[in-house]
């Protein structure tokens, strides 16, 4: 509990203090707490993988993935400070990604994807609190696995949002229009739950950056529990406007303790302050 | 200190460029040099008179008094509440009620009661840092 708590508190400041483009004074100087960044995931994932009474491996549970900042807070007197943990772990967590890990956009979209990034602070339909969808939102927060199905809940930035997987064998939906989180169906592949969603519709984008999507978005989600850890990939493809399909660069989930919290409303109200389009891109 | 502030722009500016390609699914956002004046800080004394507990980003409103007795409602933009709760800090931690000096950035639209809180300062002596 105390080391999840502290990794939390690290990553947090340190996002802060990328948020606010300022690095924090004395970061350097200071004496956070200097533990792991990151949780020991070869530990956790070394345990014996937990399992239901129908022998499929047991997802329930609240999980957290590690994002890329490090950082740390200290209690300085009676002044609760963020503070930074630069430096070469901060700026290779934000550094670009390699190409094997980016969408290829059609030859003839490229130019469209350059502009939507410039304007994305008009017209990222996140940016003013519409539903991330998938794959954009990441990984489920909460899993509930019961027979026959999985819940996927989120308390996202931009609201409360669940997902329900069959795992009966049924087929897609074919009666339900086109929405933010798709039509989901699960099964099984050995030890790996493997999650496919289609009907979408196209409001949603696939992360920051102009990268849009039609809404011929198909997102094939595989969640493999090791021990106390899920390796987390997806693969997304939409031949309307990529050339192959694009993996995401996949990440390992760690269990949680703190309770699923209620995320409060998301009310855009910055848009009519700015002078300039500049951002920056905001993990989830 | 200018010079890391540089480095961290440059790191923001190059992380926002180009196809990311989403490590992170990520939500895009504006950066506080879009709405605020980062090279500028001000201070604020007042009465925290509502907490908008909310995202993207939570707003605190100071009531501001005047030499004339003339009270003017700043609106004080914060993080988002996902990072209060992991630094530990509740909305009733924010003290609606409560007389606070704030350390601010702000707006960079002239004359706006705006701002970005830096830090909050309790009548008490504690106090929460968020920059600088």
């Amino acid at each position: 509990m105390k080391h999840t708590f502290r990794t939390r508190v690290v990553m947090i400041a340190a996002a802060l203090a990328f948020l606010c483009s300022l690095p924090i004074a004395a970061a350097g100087q200071a004496s956070p707490s200097s533990g792991d960044a990151q949780p020991d995931i070869q530990k956790l994932a070394a345990k014996k993988t937990p399992r239901m009474r129908d022998g499929h491996p047991n997802l329930n549970g609240i999980w957290y993935r590690p994002l890329l900042f490090l950082g740390a807070a200290e209690q300085d007197g009676n002044t609760l400070k963020a503070v930074n943990r630069p430096e070469p772990a901060f700026a290779a967590a934000i550094a670009p990604l390699p190409p094997m890990y980016s969408p290829s956009y059609k030859p003839e979209l490229v130019a469209k994807v350059k502009e939507y990034n410039e304007q994305q602070v008009k017209l990222d339909p996140g940016f003013f609190c519409k539903p991330p969808g998938v794959p954009r939102i990441g990984p489920p927060h909460q899993i509930v696995q019961i027979p026959g199905q999985v819940v996927f809940l989120y308390s996202d930035l931009a609201g409360n949002f669940w997902r329900i997987i069959p795992t009966d064998g049924r087929p897609h939906r074919t009666d339900a229009d086109p929405s933010y989180f798709g039509d989901a169906i699960g099964h099984w592949e050995g030890d790996t739950l493997v999650v496919d969603t289609n009907n979408f519709n196209d409001d949603t984008w696939l992360g920051d950056n102009g990268l849009f999507h039609s809404d011929a978005l198909h997102v094939i989600e595989r969640f493999t529990r090791k021990g106390d850890t899920i390796d987390y990939e997806v693969t997304v493809d939409d031949p309307k406007v990529l050339t192959q399909p694009w993996t995401m660069k996949p990440r390992t989930l760690t269990p949680l303790t703190d309770p699923l919290d209620e995320a409060p409303p998301c009310v855009e109200k910055d848009a009519p302050n700015m002078v300039n389009l500049s951002h920056h891109p905001n993990p989830r | 200190m200018f010079e890391r502030m540089r480095i961290a722009l440059s790191i923001a500016l190059i992380a926002s460029a180009g196809l990311l390609g989403g490590a992170t699914p990520a939500l895009a956002h504006h950066s506080q040099a879009a709405e605020f004046d980062l090279h500028n800080t001000v201070t604020l004394n007042g009465v925290i008179s509502k907490v908008d507990w909310m995202n993207p980003h939570v707003y605190l409103y100071l009531d501001v008094k005047d030499d004339k007795g003339q009270v003017t409602t700043w609106a004080l933009e914060s993080l988002p509440t996902r990072f209060y709760h992991n630094l530990g800090l509740t909305k009733a931690m924010l003290g609606e009620g409560k007389p606070v000096t704030v350390l601010i950035h702000p707006a960079k639209i002239e004359g706006k009661p705006l701002g970005w809180v830096l830090k909050l300062t309790y009548a008490d002596g504690h106090a929460y840092e968020f920059g600088h």
